[in-house]
């Protein structure tokens, strides 16, 4: 597959096991791949340092406290004034008040929230995010779709989802994939019945005033 | 009104420090000849304690879980050849056969691991294979080498420690004091959260290969003056105990050092109370009280 994204906002979609997550962990370095991937214009393994990202599963089970957990790794990283990149970016995300609790007491969309700020104290040029909505409330995914909305004005961001709906100004670009890339590019251009068609089998999607809906059909119908 | 949790660690801190002069003290006073086994024991229990948190984390449960029976075994191994060699298990030569049989029994769980068996499953084998190795040593020891008593690589040699045994024990255990010091806070991270941490740099897999050797020097250099059972006890409960009185990661080594140096103080008063308890199950008992008497996770 080839693609290119420059401060823009791209939805990363595909049925399980489509390589979502694959595709990620091949652009942080962390799994071997044929073919180049650059970022910021590093192509070899330093390009892990223009990256930011944040994990489907977030483990609590270790203790860390929501400071440590976005602080740590900036300083790791060697960030220049590592702190005050990590406290900015809790303030972003708007937890700077709950820094010294632990991360197992946060809600799904507070460690949604704690793991973007941990990604974006690393200022980077790329943030990948891999399916931040799942396992978050309606209330946490408002307060998330606002977040991200105010991210993508500074960086290129990929998000992995399962779900079509979403705010027509999220993305600028979808990107669909299906162990291959099935189709790139504006909302408008890729989120139409052809290539949905080749991606999933029961999916429709329709465009309402504020976005992009998903519907499914009867399964009645497809024994 | 509750301690906060800044405070307990403070207050674990400083009561470490107090216990363990007031038992030198005593030592000094009182009980010379306890002197030295009780600062043997209390840098081998503070640097083992130093690993704990990282034995206890997601990423070594399993394997801190099984260094009872790795360093017995190993202990075992090597005094046979200390025997042959050395004549006593008093020589630096028995620390050295110990810390390579540690080695090579660790490594025998990523190579079952290769096998396809999923991690927990390997250290069982492993366990299994070591039960098998303890029999026959046990024979070949008792058999071969009557000057050898097993029981005393279990109970450890505690009351006949010198300053020899401890100047030899020091530079191991500064060097197994190394990757907790230097490395300590990014292995926990990697617990937490091992990919982001490749991702922005950390030497994960390296890291686990520094943490089992260090992990054997440590109990290597402690097996003479604690036993062969003690530094997988000092591998498990000091971490366990600490996770319950912080949440937060980078106190985790500091509060587990603490807790093993207020419970080899306590331990030493315990013993010298009842003298019929050996040191090491003295150690143990205390622990496990520190344990159950620790507060349950703050969330």
């Amino acid at each position: 597959m080839s693609f290119s994204a420059s401060r823009e906002f791209v939805l990363v979609a595909g049925p399980n096991g489509a390589g979502k997550t694959t595709l990620f962990l091949a652009i942080l370095g962390l799994l071997p791949h044929s073919g180049e991937v650059c970022v910021g214009g590093l192509c070899g393994g330093d390009r892990a340092a223009r990256i930011g990202y944040v994990p489907q599963q977030i483990k609590t089970e270790i203790n860390a406290t929501v400071w440590e957990y976005v602080y740590l790794p900036a300083k790791f990283r060697k960030i220049r004034d590592a702190r005050k990149a990590a406290e900015e970016a809790l303030k972003t995300v708007d937890l700077y008040a709950l820094r010294d609790k632990p991360l197992a007491a946060l809600s799904g969309g507070q460690l949604q929230r704690a793991a973007i700020a941990r990604a974006l104290a690393l200022d980077g040029d790329l943030l990948l995010l891999d399916e931040p909505l799942a396992n978050v409330d309606p209330q946490g995914r408002v307060e998330l779709l606002s977040l991200l909305r105010e991210i993508k004005r500074e960086r290129t961001v990929l998000m992995t989802t399962h779900e079509l709906t979403m705010p027509s100004d999220l993305a600028d670009k979808v990107l669909f994939l299906n162990k291959r890339l099935i189709a790139y590019g504006p909302p408008d251009e890729v989120l139409r019945e052809e290539v949905l068609s080749r991606v999933y089998r029961y999916v429709r999607i329709a465009k309402t005033p504020v976005g992009y809906v998903c519907v499914t059909e009867d399964y009645g119908h497809h024994p | 009104m509750s301690a906060s949790p800044r405070t307990t660690v403070t207050i674990l801190e400083a009561a470490a420090g107090a216990s363990l002069a007031a038992a030198f003290l005593h030592a000094h006073l009182y009980t010379p000849l306890l002197f030295w086994p009780l600062a043997s024991l209390a840098m081998s229990a503070a640097v083992v304690a130093a690993l704990s948190p990282l034995a206890v984390s997601r990423r070594m449960t399993f394997l801190a879980h099984s260094q009872g029976h790795t360093v017995l075994t190993a202990a075992l191994a090597a005094a046979v050849p200390t025997a042959i060699f050395a004549g006593s298990l008093a020589s630096p030569l028995f620390y050295l056969f110990t810390f390579v049989f540690m080695i090579l029994l660790n490594l025998l769980v990523p190579v079952a691991e290769m096998l396809g068996l999923r991690r927990d499953v390997a250290t069982g084998v492993v366990m299994s294979l070591q039960y098998v190795i303890i029999l026959a040593l046990l024979y070949v020891i008792r058999h071969f080498y009557a000057a050898v008593d097993p029981l005393l690589l279990i109970t450890g040699e505690y009351v006949l420690i010198t300053w020899r045994d401890v100047s030899t024990q020091i530079p191991l255990l500064l060097l197994a004091a190394l990757f907790p010091a230097a490395y300590g806070i990014k292995y926990l991270y990697a617990s937490v959260d091992e990919n982001f941490a490749r991702a922005v740099g950390v030497r994960v897999s390296t890291l686990d290969r520094l943490f089992i050797v260090s992990m054997s020097l440590a109990a290597a250099a402690s097996v003479y003056a604690a036993g062969s059972l003690m530094p997988a006890i000092l591998l498990v409960l000091p971490g366990a105990i600490a996770a319950r009185y912080s949440h937060r990661l980078t106190e985790q080594i500091p509060l587990s050092v603490s807790v093993a140096a207020i419970s080899t103080a306590v331990s030493h008063f315990l013993y010298t109370a009842l003298p019929w308890l050996w040191p090491s199950a003295a150690l143990g008992l205390v622990l496990l009280a520190f344990l159950l008497a620790a507060p349950r996770r703050r969330e």
